[in-house]
């Protein structure tokens, strides 16, 4: 239960920020509706099903898939480290970086770096880490953290940003969108131009070619695999496709998903390091692949189908929740429904239970996910987990109270004239909470629960069944008096 | 041919709290001549259990259900989400019990909501209702999403007379009851509710009308703490004429 | 490499469940037949091609990518120039043009141009040291495009000896240059020839200005790559193809 009130905590301060709110309900009418919109008007309706039929047959040869992948990338000369966790990445990371005398890092987006903490352990060494997405720059120097996958900073007004680089970039004040980014365009080309390693996610891999490919719209990220003499990119186990045909499809939901764009500004396509007689281009390419718990997720057939995520974002853009309580309240690089079903998964399922129990399950995330993902039954089956417990996923009894309330629950409902004695119990002990509107008084319920904010009607006087009983069931012909016997009798 | 018996499942929060709208439901049936039975020993069909996970409480309320209902020849409830736990549910519930697993599916495949029954499988659209009003529909999740039923309660609203139905931007967005996640997570509930408030004035309906009495109450709930001028009313009630605007 | 099959180890087992229902892996990896894609491609008139960039305008257009198209390499080379003297040098006070060292480039007659004068042109190459000061130095960087994808407005830019990435990126300005037949209709058909193009392991797509909208949704123009891109089509018959396409030749009517 600790992490309960850091869920809604952040939660209410998501909700209390107006600037947070303003920007996720334009992003979420515009993106999440906009997805939707565009995936009624594809040509091919079954594409997002044949989409996700050809992800879980690339999850089935995984194994394969990568060593042929790392094949590819080594015949080139690249080199690729298969990391089974977080502290082995980044300790192949560092030792990298210490090896080649890496003093700047420059960084293209990445979640996975933030999902393994690469940046503390690299700065704890003394390198120099700049995030050059806009969105991730301002959060990094704003000691903030990203609340969006796609838009990292759209908790943050254009006046807080303007002080900020005023106060970090020597700058004159001002909030206008263009000259702030001008500003860090300045800024951030020296650290592009200067930095020794670019350090960068992976969107999609490429099996058949031997290839990772990124996309991005700012230009960092092929700033940062170009022009420093070390390239690594991150890439979670599961970020690869078998051929250049599924990566075709997979590219094209991704930016229609993220931003409704037939294609980012740049797809860059990478294969090792620059060629003999390549004028630029990293002369050391390091590919780090990371399990991290991915792998126990693969195994339980249960979950296997999250690791088809693109991280596109468009289920962040569709949910009622996230659209008000903002990314913070996950706790996580993966906000919104993906990340409260993939955080859970990767770092603990009753320590994240209140991101599958904060939810509604009201299904708009499986509508506008590209790869048909059922989130909402992953969501329950997190749920399921958190009811009884499982060994399997260490996972303990998440509420006693909870779980006692409904075996006495269901002793109840398993007898109808059990369940009519305790409601017309019920129903006389409500009169004195009922106001004089006719509806249960709120200080019966107390500020939190359903009457802090809402009128409750009492237990009605009379109730359907009694209705049927003494009125609406009578007079009804023998026929069916009859037939209602035979029902009783089975019952 | 005589019509078929609708055996009426009853959902528990209509039972206890909104009964005028299981008895709106009656009347529809009994003007349109459709025999009717109710089964006492109905109490409910399990779905608090499910969302909450703990599901092997579920299944007892399924096995119950089960029992109950399968010699029906047609089950219709008045709650989008009820159906939707019977029918995508209950088979999940017993997907490691073949015998049951049948039994669970036979009884989905004569399950309806209400306004379905009505339009798909009746084949009516015109009740003969009558309520001169401004309304616009909220699609519940349940009933919009997994049951893809959108189309059917906005057939009945137009073919009542003197209504003027209006579209309500985001009418398919969650109110925020979420079931219990209304009671563990109230803030969060509060503000999805206060939007869909929000569209609800913007669209210039004085009513809304739903098909799920956890959205109503939830609906209902909060306009009246907020002191709105908005009437909440189930389908049926508009129906059955019981409902003066 | 222990930890390298521990790590496919692991993964192998989690999925053996999957064995008898999944694809069998020749399945999986199967080739798709390209030839249909080629033979339109391939048989293509120069009306249909000139529909084709009819197309790549209207898409361009929302995506500030300006197209133009010149019917020669002279009307080419004044285009540049214009560019290059309207434009502004962002981050120095001198004018210069980086080129990629391409024989199409070579055949613009751009010393013949006035307003280039005073504007040093440097060349790309396999091995000059003086390379990449010469790209930072440059306001405008000028490439010869792959090709070009009319559905999305992309150039498709492969990375070859003597043709650094950094010339389409760095400088403020990038210009681009793209024979009409090697534009095609939409992704599918550049990925048929992607698929087929020897080493090209390292390519980029590009569809527009390098663009950001993170702070308050604003969208703004030059984040960190070219702020503005210009692709020049050249529409002329008198223009070889060129190495573009894996089908020997265009259809009799010319292109």
């Amino acid at each position: 239960m600790t992490r309960s009130s850091s869920y809604l905590e952040a939660a209410r301060a998501g909700m209390a920020n107006a600037c947070l709110q303003k920007s996720l309900r334009n992003l979420q009418a515009r993106y999440g509706q906009g997805a939707l919109a565009a995936w009624r008007a594809l040509p091919d309706p079954d594409l997002r099903r044949r989409v996700k039929a050809r992800r879980m047959q690339t999850l089935a040869h995984l194994d394969r898939l990568l060593a042929l992948l790392a094949e590819g990338i080594e015949s080139r000369g690249g080199r690729v480290f298969f990391a089974a966790t977080a502290a082995e990445a980044n300790r192949y990371v560092l030792d990298l970086a210490r090896k080649h005398g890496v003093q700047r890092v420059v960084k293209g987006k990445s979640m996975l770096s933030a999902e393994i903490g690469i940046d503390a352990v690299l700065a704890a060494d003394g390198i120099e880490v700049v995030e050059t997405d806009l969105g991730e720059f301002i959060v990094q120097i704003a000691a903030s953290s990203a609340s969006h996958i796609i838009a990292p900073c759209i908790h943050m007004d254009r006046q807080q940003i303007g002080r900020l680089f005023a106060g970090r970039l020597g700058i004159p004040y001002s909030d206008d969108p263009p000259t702030l980014t001008r500003a860090a365009r300045q800024a951030l080309r020296h650290k592009l131009l200067t930095a020794d390693m670019g350090l960068t996610g992976c969107n999609l891999a490429i099996a058949e070619t031997g290839q990772i490919s990124l996309v991005s719209n700012e230009g960092n990220i092929r700033m940062a695999t170009t022009l420093p003499k070390l390239h690594v990119a991150l890439m979670g186990m599961e970020r690869i496709c078998a051929t250049l045909d599924d990566h075709r499809d997979l590219l094209q939901l991704l930016t229609q998903g993220a931003a409704l764009q037939k294609l980012s500004t740049y797809v860059s396509f990478l294969g090792g390091p620059r060629h003999p007689g390549d004028p630029d281009g990293p002369a050391a390419f390091h590919l780090v692949i990371v399990d991290n718990g991915r792998s126990r997720i693969l195994a339980d057939p249960e979950f296997r189908e999250v690791l088809a995520c693109i991280r596109c974002g468009a289920c962040l853009n569709i949910c009622p929740v996230y659209g008000r309580i903002g990314g913070h309240a996950y706790h996580s690089p993966y906000s919104g429904p993906i990340g409260a079903v993939v955080t859970p998964l990767l770092h603990g399922i009753n320590r994240h239970a209140d991101l599958c129990r904060g939810e509604t399950l009201c299904g708009a995330c499986r509508e506008v996910c590209p790869v048909d993902n059922d989130l909402p039954r992953m969501l329950a089956a997190l749920r399921h987990k958190l009811a009884y417990g499982d060994p399997g996923w260490q996972v303990r009894p998440h509420n006693r109270r909870e779980a006692l309330g409904f075996k006495l629950w269901r002793w109840l409902i398993g007898n109808n004239r059990r369940y009519e004695v305790v409601f017309r119990i019920l129903r006389a002990l409500q009169r004195p909470f009922v106001g004089p509107q006719g509806m249960i008084d709120p200080r019966a319920g107390g500020q939190d629960g359903w009457t802090g904010g809402r009128d409750l009607p009492p237990l009605a006087a009379a109730s359907f069944r009694e209705r049927w009983r003494t009125t609406l069931g009578k007079g009804r012909s023998r026929r069916e008096a009859e037939r209602r016997q035979e029902q009783d009798h089975a019952a | 041919m005589p019509p078929q018996t609708v055996t009426l499942f009853i959902q528990c929060l209509v039972d206890a709290l909104l009964p005028e709208a299981g008895e709106a439901m009656v009347r529809v049936f009994d003007r349109l001549g459709i025999p009717l039975l109710y089964p006492h020993g109905q109490t409910c069909c399990g779905q608090p259990a499910w969302n909450s996970g703990f599901r092997r409480e579920a299944a007892g309320a399924a096995r119950r259900f089960i029992d109950l209902f399968e010699g029906a020849e047609a089950i219709v409830c008045p709650s989008g989400s009820c159906v939707a736990m019977v029918r995508h549910h209950y088979p999940e519930l017993f997907r490691d019990d073949p015998a049951m697993h049948r039994r669970a599916l036979a009884v989905a495949r004569k399950t309806f909501e209400f306004s379905e029954y009505l339009v798909d499988v009746l084949g009516i659209a015109d009740l003969g209702a009558v309520f001169p009003a401004t309304v616009t529909y909220h699609d519940s999740c349940h009933l919009a999403r997994t049951l893809g039923i959108r189309e059917q309660p906005r057939r009945l609203l137009r073919h009542v007379r003197e209504v003027r139905l209006v579209e309500m931007s985001n009418s398919d967005t969650c109110c925020g009851f979420g079931g219990a996640f209304s009671v563990n997570y109230p803030d969060i509930s509060l503000a999805l509710v206060d939007d869909k408030i929000d569209h609800i004035l913007r669209s210039g309906a004085k009513v809304v009308v739903g098909c799920d009495a956890g959205c109503l109450l939830q609906i209902r709930g909060r306009v009246a703490r907020r002191g709105i001028d908005i009437q909440t009313l189930h389908l049926a009630q508009v129906l059955a004429g019981e409902a003066t605007p | 490499m222990p930890l390298r099959t521990a790590f496919l180890d692991r993964i192998r087992a989690a999925v053996r469940d999957t064995v008898d229902d999944r694809l069998s892996w020749d399945a999986l990896l199967a080739p798709t037949d390209d030839r249909a894609i080629f033979a339109a491609q391939a048989g293509r008139t120069r009306e249909q091609r000139m529909v084709l960039l009819g197309r790549l305008m209207e898409q361009a257009a929302p995506l500030n990518l300006q197209v133009h198209a010149c019917a020669t390499l002279a009307e080419a080379a004044e285009c540049i120039a214009a560019l290059a003297r309207a434009g502004e040098p962002e981050f120095h006070d001198r004018k210069s043009l980086i080129l990629h060292e391409h024989p199409l480039l070579r055949a613009l007659p751009l010393d013949a141009r006035p307003e280039l004068a005073g504007i040093p042109c440097h060349w790309t190459s396999v091995d000059d040291p003086r390379g990449r000061d010469h790209t930072l130095a440059a306001f405008v960087g000028i490439t010869v495009a792959d090709w070009g994808i009319a559905e999305s407005a992309t150039l498709v830019q492969l990375t070859r000896p003597g043709r650094p990435r950094s010339t389409s990126l760095v400088p403020s300005i990038h210009i681009a240059l793209l024979p009409l037949p090697h534009l095609v209709a939409d992704l599918a058909e550049a990925y048929a020839l992607i698929r087929r193009a020897p080493g090209s392991d390292s390519l980029v797509l590009i569809s527009g200005p390098s663009k950001t909208a993170d702070i308050e949704a604003c969208m703004v123009l030059g984040a960190h790559g070219p702020r503005a891109v210009h692709l020049i089509v050249l529409t002329g018959p008198s223009l070889a193809a060129g190495p573009g396409f894996p089908v020997a030749r265009t259809s009799r009517r010319g292109y």
